[in-house]
């Protein structure tokens, strides 16, 4: 499974189980080690004792049994007899058997001290037995005993001061180790906190980190710093997990954002369609509702006409003539864009209307350049203008009369129509509930016309004071046909 | 906490009573009441189980530290040794016994050729008076270096020998009759008449403020040279008979890589004797005289010249000298292993005891310079003032210095009988020319090195400081240290 | 696992401070332990001490000649093995005295190859210097260097004559069969210190006074002081002042001392005092019994190098005679050696005697090496 996870990680992996273990293995390690230390140095003075014990012990014995030699060998030497001599030999065979065990250290000369005695006591009872004087060399060989035991007593006595000394040497140093010892215990001790203190540290920080990052994902902060992990284990990858995760959220919530953005503009788009129908189906409305019967109207006129100019009153015919094209332009189809010289057929039309009706005391002025005839633009677009001009300007001013003037003009791709009349002015309030669709009037339609035509909210200007005359002007971006008009400036 | 113990007791704690009768007071028993009594403490069911482990192993821990820290002092608790007691070995000395008919003879002739010749003295004497038990106390110790010293202790703790040998001169009059040690002898000496038989020059060492105090017994001359014949023949060479003959004769000698001169200084002295037989033949007889009497500079040319070819001289000696004592130099010349060696008259009785005889194994020549010296050796004997059996010193005393006595006796010992009444001519050849020389009395000078000339502790500083100028051949420093020693030990 | 490249710096630094850590503890702990275990070698023989196998001196045989070439003097004539010598070293001075002996004996051996036991006789003790002899004849040593002064050590080494080779040290048995002695030639010294005296008092006709100990029970002065006194003797004889000799033996006791000198001075005309004995010379220098007197008179100390040594500040002597201890018990092994290896007895073991006079005390004084 490590491996795997190296693999994949591509660094080496220390879990956490291993530190655990190794952290564990080198405590043990350690506290192995300075018990055992001082175990050692602690049995370096038992083996000292024990060596001391054993060897006084020998000397002792053999302190023993030189005076049990003494005795044998006198019984002997007095008697003659096979039982002592048995326990004579059997004394020999001790000794000797002590003097070649080799065990003795502390006597180097011990071998040739038994030997000497020994070799002594054999030498008498073998004068003994062959009948020859041996008075002198037994009172020797008793002095001797006497000496040699007396010896191993000094002996004894030097090697426990000798002892006592080197113990007492050591001891300073057995201390000095219990004390490293210690020492040691508490520094390890130290390291274990420390140590202890910085695992869980590092298993902890995390992981409150990747919480409390959690919580502000859920809070939906996106903007959080990856958590960090240093160590190699599994923190590292769960931390790694976590970061991964919050990228993708991230990722994902701004593909949803997107998505939605993207979602509800196409609402938006759908809407302004809803309700460019609606209007135009309000128009249609309109259109309907003042619709009677087209065709009996325009036949109607259009016979009233041929009456009126039966009857010699041309002057009506013609009016009655152009009031039905009039309601015939109006009528028509709004969908479809028409040419800017239609539309200027339809305005003259309506000012020949105004004209007749009011004599000359309105008068109008078209201004334009030939090139912008080709443009297309929405059917009733200036014609209402003109209309509005009228109604909102010079007939409330109340005198019924005024100037109108219509300019268009071609500038960079976009057409812009003018109608200033002199009248009264819209007041202020005015201009802006148009400008806010909240007036259902002819600019209004005008301007949400224009709107889904060319999803653009600024086409329509209103500009003018109380008294003032109004200006109003439409920008139309133009499509296509600059190209052909490109150059030419025709005023 | 579960407490492990062992399976089998557990069957016992779980059956009672009955099977713990079993087992009655063994210390199984305890150790499992305790066990149970652990189970019971309260306190340690709350602990966790490692928690418990680790404690264990901190008691373990601690207690096994601790009674290993303690166990050493219990243990040392004074010696284990027996005592058998404050019988001390018996005493194995033997007792003094001072047999009243015992004459105690206190020398040093150990070596050979002189043992032989006091025990012919002592075996002839014990024929004449058998009813004297006579000790030969002769003490071994080349050069009587052992019997000087047991002889002044036994003075001073006046245990004395009936009788000792002392050198004639310096040594018993600076250091015996001024210490007040000996018996003048001088009734002895006119009842005899000695003072006609031996020639003044003797007589002179043996006598202070008019009295006389030991007996003269051979007169051995010092300054001899001894070789092999052999050797000198095949080579052409003559004996050299001076300083400066000796010095080419051992240089021919020495280009022909023959050992030239033999020399024995185990004891030391025999390097002194070589010095101061190229001394006595160099300087003149006063000058000789005035320097052992203290009285002239020890920094003199005729010394500084003696120490000069002494150093050529010992270039030319055999290597392991300091091994070999005076006599086994002899050896060498006789094993013709080298050619030529300086040694006193005794040398003459060492040969013989050899079997060598003169001429054809060894040849010898008297080493002196334009004066044909004699170095003077003079072996007495004297009378301790402390002795108990002054008779029979006087009957040894009177015994050994007749004629015939003297005679075989010095010839045994290859010295010159000091008395004059012998004839020369009976003397075997060799002697016969010191015993002429020495009855002519010119140009008689005291041995420094045998006590005729200086005290012993002075023979014995000159001895070292010759020793040290063997190794370190260092003329003038030899020189300035000779001088202080004549100042320290030449009382003038 | 490997940790090569991976780990970084923050957990690699404690790391290394714990290991370094460890191995000084383990290196302290190790060094302690090692002492520990070279303290307790040591416990064995310590009074035993063997020769490294080199030898200066190789074991060749002396050109000896024959039978009958004699030798002059020694007993023994056997052994040159190529075996290690065992000898035994019998002391029973002074602890400091013993300690120098002992640095000098085993510097020798070392450079011989031989084997050494050290015994040592505390005058309180069990064992006596005789026992030791006795010990050393049944234990089969080669040879026994001997340093005593009780009487019945001469017969002893009479009886052992033969089988065991003996070495007197700093005091001789001359009569004895021991074959060669190392130390001071005490008569030349005895000589030597009357000469000098004479030399340093006015001749006003004052007693000379000679100390010496005698220890109770002791049947007589050991050799070395007598044949002190005899070289006194003599040196004072050739300037005929010889009855102005007086010669006081006394007990070595400190309770004692005192009243011992007062009626020395109670009864004479005391000119100079030579105390011969070194535990008389470091009891007149502790009790200061000298220093209180007013009358003015020379004073001459004799003594080791070992004991002088530390008290040589506040001595309140004009001159002080020192051997060397440490020389002595070097000579006596290379004696023991020379004789057991080549059966040569060398005669020149006299140990130089060192004379520290006034100057040379009122001054800094610096003890030459030894060796001089």
């Amino acid at each position: 499974m490590n491996r795997e996870i190296e693999q994949q990680s591509g660094f080496q992996f220390f879990s956490l189980r291993q530190k655990l273990l190794l952290f564990f293995v080198a405590f043990f390690c350690l506290m192995l080690l300075t018990a055992g230390y001082i175990a050692l140095a602690h049995r370096g003075t038992a083996d000292l004792l024990n060596t001391l014990l054993e060897e006084n012990e020998t000397l002792e014995k053999a302190a023993e049994k030189l005076h049990l030699l003494e005795h044998h060998t006198t019984n002997y030497l007095n008697t003659v007899s096979p039982e002592n001599y048995e326990l004579y030999r059997e004394n020999y065979q001790e000794l000797a058997e002590l003097r070649d065990s080799g065990e003795v250290t502390t006597l180097t000369e011990f071998n040739e001290l038994i030997g000497g005695i020994l070799n002594n006591s054999e030498e008498l009872v073998t004068r003994a037995e062959n009948d020859q004087g041996y008075q002198q060399k037994y009172q020797n060989f008793i002095g001797q005993i006497n000496i040699a035991s007396r010896y191993l007593n000094n002996v004894i006595n030097d090697n426990n001061r000798q002892a006592n000394q080197i113990y007492a040497q050591s001891w300073s140093l057995i201390n000095q180790m219990e004390r490293y010892g210690l020492m040691m215990a508490a520094l390890l001790a130290l390291f274990s906190l420390i140590f202890l203190y910085i695992f869980t540290e590092n298993i902890t920080r995390p992981l409150y980190k990747i919480i409390d990052q959690s919580r502000k994902l859920a809070e939906g902060n996106f903007s959080l710093s990856p958590v960090q992990v240093e160590t190699r284990d599994e923190l590292n990858f769960i931390a790694r997990a976590f970061n991964l995760m919050t990228a993708e959220l991230e990722a994902l919530f701004t593909e949803l954002q997107e998505k939605l953005s993207l979602e509800r503009e196409l609402q938006q788009k759908q809407v302004e369609n809803l309700r460019m129908k609606n209007l135009v189906k309000e128009a249609e409305l309109k259109k309907l509702q003042s619709q009677i019967n087209p065709h009996f109207l325009f036949n109607t006129l259009n016979s009233i006409s041929q009456l009126a100019v039966l009857e010699d009153a041309d002057r009506t015919g013609e009016m009655i003539t152009k009031v039905a094209e009039h309601f015939r332009r109006n009528l028509k189809r709004a969908e479809e864009l028409i040419t800017v010289e239609e539309e200027l057929e339809s305005v003259q039309l309506y000012c020949d209307i105004l004209k007749t009706r009011f004599g000359d005391t309105i008068e109008f002025e078209i201004n334009y350049k030939d090139e912008v005839l080709l443009e297309e633009i929405p059917p009733l677009t200036i014609q209402p203008l003109v209309e509005n001009a009228f109604v909102h300007g010079i007939k409330k001013s109340g005198s019924s009369a005024g100037r109108i003037n219509i300019t268009l003009e071609k500038k960079k791709g976009w057409l812009k129509i003018e109608v200033q009349d002199d009248g009264s002015g819209m007041k202020q309030e005015l201009v802006d509930k148009i400008l806010q669709q909240e007036e259902i009037g002819g600019l209004s339609n005008i301007r949400e016309r224009l709107r889904l035509f060319y999803q653009r909210d600024d086409l329509l200007e209103i500009r003018g004071a109380a008294g003032e005359g109004t200006l109003v002007s439409i920008h139309i971006p133009l499509t296509g046909e600059t190209n052909r008009s490109a150059g030419e400036e025709k005023n | 906490m579960k407490i492990w113990y062992p399976v089998k007791f557990r069957g016992i704690l779980q059956s009672g009573s009955r099977k713990l009768t079993k087992f009655k007071k063994s210390r199984v028993l305890q150790e499992l009441k305790l066990l149970q009594k652990l189970k019971v403490l309260p306190g340690l069911r709350d602990l966790a189980e490692g928690q418990i482990i680790f404690l264990l192993i901190l008691i373990m821990v601690i207690v096994f530290s601790g009674t290993a820290s303690f166990l050493p002092f219990r243990l040392l608790q004074g010696p284990v040794g027996k005592d058998s007691g404050s019988v001390r070995a018996e005493d194995f000395q033997a007792e003094e016994i001072f047999n009243p008919a015992e004459l105690e003879i206190f020398s040093w002739w150990t070596a050979p050729g002189e043992r032989e010749g006091l025990e012919y003295l002592i075996n002839s004497f014990q024929e004449e008076y058998p009813e004297i038990e006579v000790v030969n106390a002769a003490v071994e110790g080349g050069a009587g270096v052992n019997a000087k010293d047991v002889l002044k202790i036994r003075l001073l703790r006046n245990i004395p020998p009936d009788t000792f040998q002392v050198h004639a001169g310096a040594e018993l009059k600076d250091t015996f009759i001024a210490g007040d040690y000996l018996n003048p002898l001088t009734e002895l000496w006119q009842e005899q008449g000695w003072q006609e038989v031996f020639p003044e020059k003797l007589t002179e060492m043996v006598r202070k403020k008019g009295e006389y105090y030991s007996l003269p017994v051979t007169a051995h001359r010092s300054n001899r040279l001894w070789y092999n014949k052999e050797m000198l023949a095949d080579y052409g060479l003559q004996p050299p008979r001076t300083p400066d003959e000796l010095l080419s004769t051992v240089k021919a000698l020495a280009e022909k890589d023959e050992i030239p001169l033999a020399l024995g200084s185990r004891n030391l002295w025999p390097i002194t004797h070589l010095f101061e037989t190229l001394l006595a033949a160099l300087a003149e007889p006063e000058q000789f005289e005035a320097l052992v009497r203290g009285e002239r500079s020890w920094g003199s040319p005729e010394v500084e010249r003696t120490l000069e070819i002494m150093q050529e001289l010992l270039t030319h000696v055999n290597e392991d000298h300091a091994s070999l004592s005076w006599h086994e130099a002899c050896e060498l010349i006789l094993q013709r292993e080298a050619a030529l060696t300086v040694m006193g008259t005794w040398a003459r009785g060492y040969f013989a005891a050899r079997n060598a005889s003169l001429d054809e194994d060894y040849g010898s020549v008297v080493l002196a310079g334009e004066n044909q010296v004699f170095l003077l050796v003079v072996d007495t004997f004297a009378m301790p003032a402390a002795t108990e059996n002054q008779s029979f010193t006087r009957k040894w005393l009177e015994f050994i210095s007749r004629r015939e006595i003297q005679g075989k006796f010095t010839e045994i010992l290859g010295a010159a009988p000091p008395r004059s009444d012998i004839k020369s001519e009976e003397l075997i050849s060799g002697t016969r020319e010191d015993h002429l020389d020495l009855l002519n009395q010119q140009n008689l000078l005291p041995s420094i090195a045998h006590g005729a000339a200086a005290r012993e502790v002075f023979v014995n500083a000159l001895n070292q400081e010759l020793n040290v100028f063997l190794y370190e051949n260092d003329i003038s420093g030899t020189l300035e240290e000779l001088k202080l020693l004549a100042e320290i030990y030449l009382i003038p | 696992m490997k940790f090569s490249e991976n780990i970084s710096c923050k957990t690699l630094l404690p790391i290394i401070l714990f290991l370094a850590v460890v191995l000084v503890f383990n290196y302290f702990m190790w060094q302690n332990y090692q002492k520990i275990q070279e303290n307790l070698a040591r416990f064995g023989d310590s009074n035993f001490f063997a020769g490294e196998a080199l030898r200066e001196e190789g074991v060749e045989h002396l050109k000896t000649t024959g039978a009958g070439a004699g030798r002059a003097g020694g007993s023994r004539t056997d052994i040159s093995g190529d075996e290690g010598l065992r000898l035994a070293f019998i002391t029973s001075g002074s602890e400091a005295e013993r300690k120098l002996l002992r640095e000098g004996a085993e510097q020798a051996a070392g450079s011989l190859g031989v084997e050494l036991k050290f015994y040592h006789a505390d005058p309180g003790g069990q064992m006596t210097p005789v026992d030791y002899l006795e010990l050393a004849a049944l234990a089969d040593f080669d040879g026994v260097l001997l340093e005593g002064s009780a009487g019945e050590l001469a017969d002893r080494i009479d009886a052992l004559a033969g089988e065991l080779p003996v070495v007197t040290i700093n005091s001789d048995f001359p009569d004895s069969s021991r074959l060669s002695y190392v130390g001071l030639n005490h008569h030349q010294a005895g000589f030597q210190i009357g000469r000098y005296l004479l030399e340093n008092i006015a001749g006003t006709g004052g007693r000379i006074v000679l100390l010496s100990s005698r220890v109770e029970g002791e049947q007589a002065l050991s050799s070395s002081e007598q044949l002190k006194i005899f070289g006194f003797q003599e040196a004072l004889a050739g300037s005929g002042q010889v009855e102005l000799l007086l010669h006081k033996e006394i007990r070595p006791d400190l309770l004692n001392i005192s009243r011992e000198i007062n009626e020395i001075f109670a009864g004479h005309e005391v000119v100079a005092i030579f105390s011969m004995s070194e535990e008389i010379t470091l009891l007149l220098e502790e009790s200061a019994v000298l220093s209180r007197r007013d009358e003015d008179f020379f004073k001459i100390g004799y003594g080791s190098r070992a004991s002088l040594h530390e008290e040589l500040d506040r001595l309140n002597f004009d001159a002080l005679i020192y051997r060397d201890s440490s020389q002595v018990g070097s000579q006596a092994v290379k004696e023991m050696t020379t004789i057991l290896s080549r059966g040569s007895i060398n005669l020149h073991t006299r140990v130089e005697m060192e004379l520290l006079t006034d100057d040379r005390l009122a001054g800094e004084v610096v003890l030459d090496e030894p060796g001089n």
